[in-house]
């Protein structure tokens, strides 16, 4: 990660160990994600090199990590319409400020994951400023991912 | 649980900031209005139970788990 942000952070962390962070990578959730008010800061650990899924890792719980995806490579007519007060909040003005993590679960079939399109965790990629927002859409909370080939 | 009776057009307030105002009766249903800072969320409640189950159940995954994670799709 860079290192321009000040002093080096460092998270301790159950799944990766000891992570050393720039603060300037910590992504701040003043209103926490739903049913988790208390995540209040996450950093973003890629989960291997091909930028898809991502570990939003919580910087105050070292227990807590949630598996996510960056939705388009899968689901390339996604078009998440943020509210005008979430863009407000987030000081999103235009889309490219705008990072989406969908959540991904995994179900009983190991080979069977599954992302929340409806409830996507979106940042301001400037002010590393985030919410995680219901979007008024018909989508589902459980979008199948695509079987490895 | 604090139980009140209301009328269209009356209101609850909560708190400093938030005011729930019943705005109408229809069959069934109860159209509400909710003013609140953005900083306090408003949800339907069976949403909120849904997403936060997801996100349960994101953070139940553990790095063993990923062998079936599909890769970036061919173009």
């Amino acid at each position: 990660m860079s290192t321009n942000g000040g002093v080096p952070l460092v998270v301790p962390t159950d799944r990766f160990g000891e992570l050393t962070v720039d603060p300037g990578d910590v992504i701040e959730f003043p209103d926490g994600l739903m049913g988790f008010a208390m995540v209040t800061r996450a950093i973003a650990v890629p989960v291997n090199d091909d930028g898809l899924f991502w570990w939003l890792q919580a910087v105050d719980d070292p227990a807590l990590a949630f598996l996510a995806v960056v939705p388009w490579a899968f689901f390339a007519d996604y078009e998440p319409v943020l509210p005008a007060d979430v863009q407000d909040r987030l000081g999103i003005d235009d889309a490219d400020d705008a990072l989406v993590y969908c959540l991904v679960t995994i179900h009983d079939d190991p080979r069977r994951f599954t992302a929340n399109l409806l409830g996507p965790v979106v940042v301001n990629r400037r002010r590393r400023l985030g919410r995680q927002v219901v979007l008024d859409a018909d989508l589902p909370t459980r979008a199948e991912l695509p079987s490895p080939q | 649980m604090l139980v009140l009776s209301r009328k269209a057009g009356e209101s609850i307030v909560i708190g400093n900031d938030v005011v729930v105002t019943i705005i109408e009766f229809r069959g069934d249903q109860v159209r509400v209005g909710v003013d609140a800072p953005r900083s306090v969320q408003v949800y339907r409640r069976e949403l909120y139970d849904e997403i936060s189950r997801e996100n349960r159940l994101a953070a139940s995954v553990a790095p063993g788990d990923l062998g079936g994670l599909p890769g970036r799709p061919k173009q």
